[in-house]
C-alpha cells in the first residue's frame, strides 16, 4: 500500500488528516479571535492591524494557501467519512437509546461543519473580498456589516456553530492522533468545552458590543 | 481386550521414544492430505492450526457463527503446568502423580505422563501467541494454587483463562485461514461420520443457515466436539453443547468409554427457579481464599453475619485438615450434598453452602481480592443481586465436565481407523475425576502437541490404501449418510405434539440428576434405566418441532441433539450400573468407607469400560482396557 | 424463587424478520408471568415456549454460554446494546431490572456489515475477517522460547489483558452512531501492540486490519464513545487512541 493510499484510502488515515488539519484551523480561530479585538480600540487601531497583515506579503499568501488547503482537506475528508458512516447503517433503530458517550455536539459535527463552510464562504465575500478603496480599510466594512441586526444574529449563530464544532472536535483530534490517557481525558474534555465556549462567546461579543455602542447616538 | 498401543519402555521415555519411532509424512506429501476437524474449542482450534502449519489441508467445521464462541471460552480458573516457577517443588512427575491420583486411579499412566510433559510447552506456546497471563511486578508469570494440589502451578488470566487461551488458538487458526491452509466452515453441524473401506473418510454436516445437508470428504477425521454434560439439562455447559457428534461416531463403531464419569463442580450458583436455563460456575480458584461453611445446627435461618464462629461448621477444613477447602472437586461436591441432606443447607431452597471471603478480605484487603477475582464477584452480583464483598457467596454443585468420552488409544485414535477424538470429547487423561485447571491443559496438549505427530503416523501408514480407495461425495457411503441425515431431519420436523423439546429435555435432565448424579444407587439407576425409554418414546410421540428445514431453525437443532441425549443417557446409566465401586465422579452409595468416602474396587474395576453400540434401546457390549499401574501405588485417595 | 405476587407483566415489541430478504417488522407480545429472577434470555425462552405451543414460530436469537463470555448473545433493548445495564451482556441482564407494566422493544444489532439472518440473529462473520487480516502473532506451534524469557511489566500485561477481554459480541458496532467496529479492531491491535511478542508485526498488522475493517463496510470512528459504554467488557477508548497511534507509526515505519 502506498503512503498516499494508506493515508487517503483508509478511514483512520483520513480521519487523522481531519484531526491534524483541525488543530491548524483551531490555531487560526484563536489568532483570528485575538486580531478581532483590535476592533475595540477603534478604526485606526484595527485598520493598522489589517495593514500589518497585508504587509506580510508572500508570507501572508503562504499562510492563506495553507489555511485553504487545511480547510479543504478537513471538509472533504470529513464529509467523505460522514457519507461512509451513513451507508454503514442503512436500517434505523425503532427506538433510539444511548448508554452514554455521544453528545449533541458529536452527533451534529457534519451539520455544524456544513454550516461553517457556508458561513466561511460568505464571510470571505462579506469581508475579505468586499469592494473597497484600500486593502486595509476593514473597520468601515465591519461596521457597516454589523449595522444590520439580521447579520448580527446570523453571525452569532454561525460562530456558535464553530464553538459547538470545536467542543467535540478539539478533544476528538487528540484521540484521533493517538494522544490519550485515561487520566488526562476528563481534563481534555473540559478544556475542549472551555475552548468551544471561548470561541462562541469571544466571537459573539464583538458584533453585540458594536451594535450596542452604535445604538447610542 | 482393547489395545491402547502404549509404547514400551520406562514411563518417562515413552513419548520421546514413540515420537522417534512413528512414521513421518514427507513434507511435500502433506499437502496431498485433507484432515477434517470438527469443533473449534481449545482442542479443535489448536489442532487445526498446528496441522495446517505442518502443511496438511485442514477443513474445520463449527456449529457456531464464529470459532471463538466454543465453550472452552468459559473456563475461568487456569491451566496447569509443571514449570515450577514458584520454586515450590513441582516437577513433571508430581503433576503426573497429582493428576493420576486426582483421577482416582482410573486414567492411563502413559497418557497422563505425556500430558504433564507437554504442559510446559503449552505455556511457552501461549505466551508466544500473546496470551496475557497474569504477571508479577517483576514482569514474570504468576501462579496460583488449585484444588487437589499442594503446589502453585496454575497459570491464569484473571478469571478468564479459557477465553484467553481459546482466543490464542483461534488467532493461530485464523492465521492459517488467511494463508489458505484451513478452510473454515461456520454454522455447520456435524450429523454423521462416514466410513469407507473400514476407515473414517469424512462427515456429513447440516448448513444451519439453509438446511443443506453437505458431505465433506477427507483422509482423516478429528472430533473435538466437547463433553455431554448437557444430558442433565441444567449444567454449566453452554446451551449448545451436545453429545451428537461423539454419539453418532459411537453409532458408527467408535467405542464410548466411561460415560458414567461425570464431574459435578462444587462451586456453582444454586438453582433458583423452574424456568432456569443453565447453571453458572464460579471458578474453583475461589476456594483458594474463600472458606466453605454451613451453620452447625439444622434449620439455622439467621443471616450469615449473625451466625457466630462457634455456630459455624467449616466442614471441609474440619474433615480434611491438610487440604481443607482445596480438596478435589468430587470430594467438595459430595460433602456439600451431605450437609444439605442433613438439613444444614442455606438459602431459600436449603440447597446451598456459604463460600465466605470475610477472612481473606480482612487479611489481604479488598483490593487484593478484587484484583484476583473481580470479574467473578462482579458476575455473582449481577446474577444474584448480592454483593460478595459483604455477604458470603452461596454455592452448590452442578454438572460441569465429563471425563468419559470416545475411547482412544495412545495416539488419540478411536476404535475406528482414521477417526480421532481430542479434548473433552475423548476419555483419556482424567480418569474418574478431573483436577481443576487440567481441562485446558489437556485440550491444548492434544491439539498442539499430540495429534500433529500421531496423525502423521496413521497417514503415512495408510497412504497407499487411502489413495487406492479414494472417496468423493458420490461414494455410496456418503450418499447413504446424506440420505439418512435428511430422513432423520424430516422425521424431526414432522413432530407436531404438545410439548416443547426443552420440556422433555428438562424431564430427562431431572431424572439423570436425581438417579445418576452426585451419588447413585443400584435401585435408582435401574429406575432411570426403565424411565429413559419412556421419555424417549414421549419425545418421538409428543414433541413439537416448528418451522422448516431449509432455514435457520434453532428448535430443529435442539431436537436433533435432545434425540441423541435420549439414547445416550441409557449408556451412562448402563455404565454406572455395571461399575460396582465408587471412584471419583462416580459415587455408588453401596460402596463407601465407614467415613463416607468413595470406596474403589481395584481388584475388579481397574479398567476402562469401553462400550460398543448395538442399536437403540439395546444394551451395549462391554470391552475392557486393563489399567496397569507400574509407576504409582494405588492408594485410597486421602486429602485429610 | 419469587412468589407469584412479584411476577412482572410486560409488553414486548420484538423485531421479526423471516429471512435476510424479508422486510421485517416489530411484533407485539404480552407476557404476564415474568419472574424477576429470570435472565433476559430466559424470559425469551419462556415466550418462545408459549409461541411454539400456540403453533407460532419462536423468536430466533443467538446465545450459548449464558454467562457473559462467549459473545453469542446480543440485541438492542430499548435502543441500547445488551440493554440498559453497563458492563453486562444480554444473558446477564435480569428481569429484576425492569418495571412491572414496562414496554420493552427488542431489535437486532443493526449495521450494514452485520446483515440480519432471521429475527434477532445477525451475521457477524465480518469480525472473523478482521482477525484473519492480522489479529494474530505469527508463531508456529513448537517455536516458542521459554515463557519467562521475556519479562513483561505488570502494567503493560494488565493493559493488554484488559484489551484482550473483548468477547466479539458486536455491541460496539450496534451502539456506534457510525456502525464502526473500531473498538473491536483496536482491542486486538492494542493487545498485541502492548506486548513485546506482538511488536515485530505491529505495523503490518494495523495497516492490514484497518484496510479490512473499511472494506467490510463498517463506518469510521468519530470518537462519540458510545462503543465503550455499550461494551459488556467496558473496553476503554484508550485502545482506539492506541490504534490511531499505531496507525500513525506504521506510516513512518519501514
Amino acid at each position: 500500500m502506498t503512503l498516499v493510499k494508506q493515508i487517503f484510502g483508509t478511514s483512520v488515515g483520513r480521519k487523522q488528516v481531519v484531526g491534524l488539519t483541525s488543530l491548524v484551523l483551531c490555531l487560526f480561530i484563536v489568532g483570528h479571535l485575538i486580531g478581532n479585538y483590535y476592533l475595540l480600540f477603534g478604526e485606526a487601531a484595527f485598520d493598522g492591524y489589517a495593514q500589518k497583515l497585508y504587509h506580510l506579503g508572500y508570507l501572508l499568501y503562504m499562510i492563506e494557501i495553507g489555511l485553504v488547503t487545511a480547510f479543504v482537506l478537513h471538509f472533504t475528508l470529513a464529509m467523505s467519512l460522514a457519507l461512509k458512516n451513513m451507508s454503514a447503517r442503512q436500517s434505523r433503530y425503532a427506538v433510539a437509546g444511548s448508554k452514554g458517550g455521544a453528545t449533541w455536539f458529536s452527533r451534529t459535527m457534519a451539520i455544524t461543519g456544513t454550516w461553517i463552510l457556508i458561513f466561511l464562504i460568505l464571510h470571505l465575500i462579506h469581508f475579505k473580498f468586499a469592494p473597497r478603496d484600500h486593502h486595509y480599510e476593514l473597520y468601515h466594512i465591519v461596521d457597516q456589516f454589523f449595522a444590520s441586526k439580521a447579520y448580527v444574529v446570523y453571525y452569532v449563530i454561525s460562530v456558535c456553530c464553530v464553538g459547538f464544532h470545536v467542543m467535540h472536535g478539539f478533544q476528538s483530534a487528540f484521540q484521533t492522533l493517538g494522544i490519550y490517557r485515561d487520566d488526562i481525558k476528563p481534563g481534555l474534555e473540559k478544556l475542549s468545552v472551555a475552548f468551544g465556549v471561548i470561541v462562541a462567546v469571544g466571537y459573539s461579543v464583538l458584533p453585540i458590543f458594536m451594535t450596542l455602542t452604535e445604538a447610542k447616538p | 481386550m482393547l489395545d491402547s498401543k502404549i509404547p514400551a519402555g520406562p514411563l518417562t521415555e515413552k513419548w520421546d521414544k514413540h515420537r522417534m519411532n512413528i512414521k513421518l509424512v514427507n513434507p511435500a506429501n502433506k499437502r496431498k492430505f485433507t484432515i477434517l476437524v470438527v469443533g473449534t474449542g481449545l482442542a479443535g482450534a489448536s489442532a487445526s492450526a498446528s496441522l495446517a502449519e505442518l502443511g496438511y489441508n485442514v477443513i474445520t467445521l463449527t456449529y457456531h457463527d464464529t470459532p471463538r464462541r466454543a465453550h472452552s471460552i468459559a473456563a475461568q480458573g487456569g491451566i496447569n503446568a509443571a514449570k515450577n516457577y514458584p520454586n515450590d517443588g513441582d516437577t513433571i512427575w508430581r503433576l503426573f502423580y497429582d493428576t493420576i491420583k486426582g483421577g482416582d486411579f482410573r486414567a492411563r499412566e502413559a497418557n497422563v505422563y505425556r500430558l504433564a510433559q507437554v504442559s510446559n510447552n503449552i505455556i511457552d506456546q501461549c505466551v508466544a501467541q500473546g496470551v496475557p497471563f497474569a504477571r508479577d511486578y517483576g514482569g514474570l508469570l504468576a501462579n496460583r494454587s488449585f484444588g487437589g494440589a499442594l503446589v502453585s502451578r496454575t497459570f491464569y488470566a484473571r478469571g478468564q483463562t479459557g477465553q484467553q487461551l481459546l482466543l490464542g488458538a483461534y488467532s493461530a487458526m485464523m492465521r492459517q485461514v488467511a494463508l489458505g491452509k484451513v478452510k473454515l466452515m461456520t454454522r455447520r453441524e456435524m450429523l454423521d461420520v462416514v466410513i469407507h473401506n473400514g476407515r473414517a473418510r469424512g462427515v456429513i454436516a447440516r448448513n444451519m443457515l439453509n438446511g443443506q445437508i453437505e458431505p465433506y470428504t477427507a483422509d482423516a477425521v478429528v472430533l473435538a466436539t466437547g463433553g455431554y454434560g448437557n444430558v442433565y439439562f441444567l449444567s454449566t455447559n453452554a446451551k449448545a453443547c451436545n453429545v451428537s457428534a461423539a454419539y453418532r461416531a459411537h453409532k458408527k463403531g467408535a467405542f464410548f468409554a466411561n460415560p458414567c464419569y461425570v464431574q459435578i463442580h462444587p462451586t456453582c450458583l444454586p438453582v433458583h427457579g423452574d424456568i432456569q436455563s443453565k447453571l453458572t460456575l464460579m471458578s474453583e480458584s475461589l476456594r483458594n481464599d474463600g472458606r466453605v461453611w454451613v451453620p452447625k445446627n439444622k434449620g439455622d435461618k439467621r443471616p450469615p453475619a449473625e451466625i457466630p464462629e462457634a455456630d459455624r461448621d467449616y466442614y471441609l477444613e474440619r474433615k480434611y485438615p491438610s487440604f481443607g477447602n482445596l480438596v478435589p472437586r468430587d470430594v467438595a461436591s459430595r460433602n456439600a450434598k451431605y450437609v444439605c441432606d442433613e438439613g444444614r443447607g442455606v438459602g431459600e431452597t436449603g440447597l446451598a453452602v456459604y463460600l465466605d471471603f470475610a477472612d481473606a478480605i480482612q487479611r489481604d484487603g479488598e483490593e487484593t481480592i478484587r484484583a484476583k477475582y473481580g470479574n467473578l464477584f462482579h458476575m455473582y452480583e449481577k446474577i444474584t443481586g448480592e454483593n460478595p464483598y459483604r455477604v458470603p457467596m452461596k454455592i452448590f454443585p452442578a454438572v460441569h465436565y465429563t471425563m468419559g468420552g470416545l475411547w482412544v488409544d495412545y495416539n488419540l485414535m478411536t476404535t475406528v481407523p482414521g477417526l480421532y477424538a481430542l479434548g473433552e470429547c475423548n476419555f483419556s487423561d482424567h480418569g474418574a475425576n478431573r483436577l481443576g485447571a487440567s481441562a485446558l491443559m489437556q485440550g491444548l496438549a492434544d491439539g498442539y502437541f499430540v495429534i500433529p505427530y500421531t496423525i502423521g503416523d496413521y497417514l503415512a501408514t495408510a497412504w497407499g490404501d487411502l489413495r487406492k480407495h479414494d472417496v468423493t461425495p458420490e461414494t455410496a457411503e456418503f450418499k447413504d449418510a446424506v440420505k439418512d441425515a435428511t430422513d432423520k431431519t424430516e422425521k424431526l420436523l414432522a413432530l407436531n405434539g404438545e410439548r416443547t423439546v426443552d420440556s422433555i429435555h428438562r424431564e430427562l435432565g431431572m431424572l439423570m440428576w436425581d438417579k445418576c448424579g452426585m451419588s447413585r444407587t443400584k435401585e435408582g439407576l435401574e429406575e432411570a434405566a426403565a424411565k429413559i425409554p419412556q421419555i424417549r418414546e414421549e419425545f418421538w410421540r409428543n414433541a413439537k418441532v416448528p418451522g422448516r428445514g431449509a432455514e435457520l431453525n434453532q428448535e430443529l437443532e435442539k431436537a436433533g441433539r435432545v434425540a441423541d441425549f435420549l439414547e445416550f443417557a441409557e449408556l451412562i446409566v448402563q455404565d454406572a450400573l455395571h461399575r460396582e465401586e465408587s471412584c471419583g465422579g462416580h459415587f455408588r452409595e453401596e460402596y463407601q468407607t465407614p467415613e463416607g468416602e468413595a470406596l474403589r474396587n481395584d481388584e475388579e474395576f481397574a479398567y476402562v469400560a469401553a462400550w460398543e453400540y448395538n442399536g437403540v434401546g439395546e444394551a451395549a457390549t462391554l470391552h475392557k482396557e486393563e489399567l496397569k499401574f507400574e509407576n504409582v501405588e494405588l492408594t485410597q485417595r486421602s486429602y485429610k | 424463587m419469587s412468589s407469584n405476587g412479584n411476577l412482572l407483566q410486560l409488553k414486548l415489541r420484538v423485531w421479526r424478520q423471516k429471512g435476510p430478504d424479508d422486510a421485517g417488522k416489530l411484533v407485539e407480545y404480552q407476557l404476564d408471568d415474568v419472574s424477576p429472577d429470570m435472565s433476559f434470555l430466559e424470559m425469551l425462552d419462556h415466550l418462545n415456549a408459549k409461541l411454539i405451543l400456540e403453533g407460532q414460530e419462536p423468536i430466533a436469537f443467538e446465545h450459548d454460554c449464558r454467562e457473559g463470555i462467549c459473545g453469542a448473545c446480543g440485541a438492542v433493548v430499548n435502543g441500547m446494546s445488551h440493554g440498559q445495564e453497563k458492563g453486562t451482556t444480554l444473558c446477564q441482564l435480569h428481569m429484576r431490572k425492569f418495571r412491572n407494566g414496562e414496554t420493552i422493544t427488542i431489535e437486532p444489532f443493526r449495521a450494514s456489515a452485520f446483515p440480519i439472518i432471521k429475527d434477532l440473529v445477525v451475521d457477524r462473520s465480518a469480525f472473523d475477517q478482521i482477525i484473519r487480516a492480522g489479529g494474530y502473532i505469527s508463531v508456529n506451534t513448537g517455536n516458542a522460547p521459554d515463557a519467562n524469557a521475556i519479562p513483561i511489566g505488570k502494567d503493560k500485561a494488565d493493559l493488554a489483558f484488559d484489551a484482550a477481554t473483548c468477547i466479539g459480541c458486536g455491541a460496539c458496532v450496534a451502539a456506534c452512531p457510525n456502525a464502526s467496529a473500531m473498538l473491536f479492531l483496536s482491542a486486538k491491535v492494542s493487545q498485541f501492540a502492548l506486548l513485546p511478542q506482538g511488536r515485530p508485526e505491529a505495523a503490518r498488522r494495523v495497516k492490514s486490519m484497518v484496510a479490512m475493517h473499511d472494506e467490510l463496510g463498517f463506518g469510521s470512528c468519530t470518537n462519540h464513545g458510545e462503543c465503550s459504554t455499550a461494551c459488556p467488557k467496558e473496553i476503554s477508548l484508550a485502545n482506539i487512541a492506541r490504534l490511531n497511534r499505531e496507525f500513525a507509526k506504521s506510516l513512518i515505519s519501514v
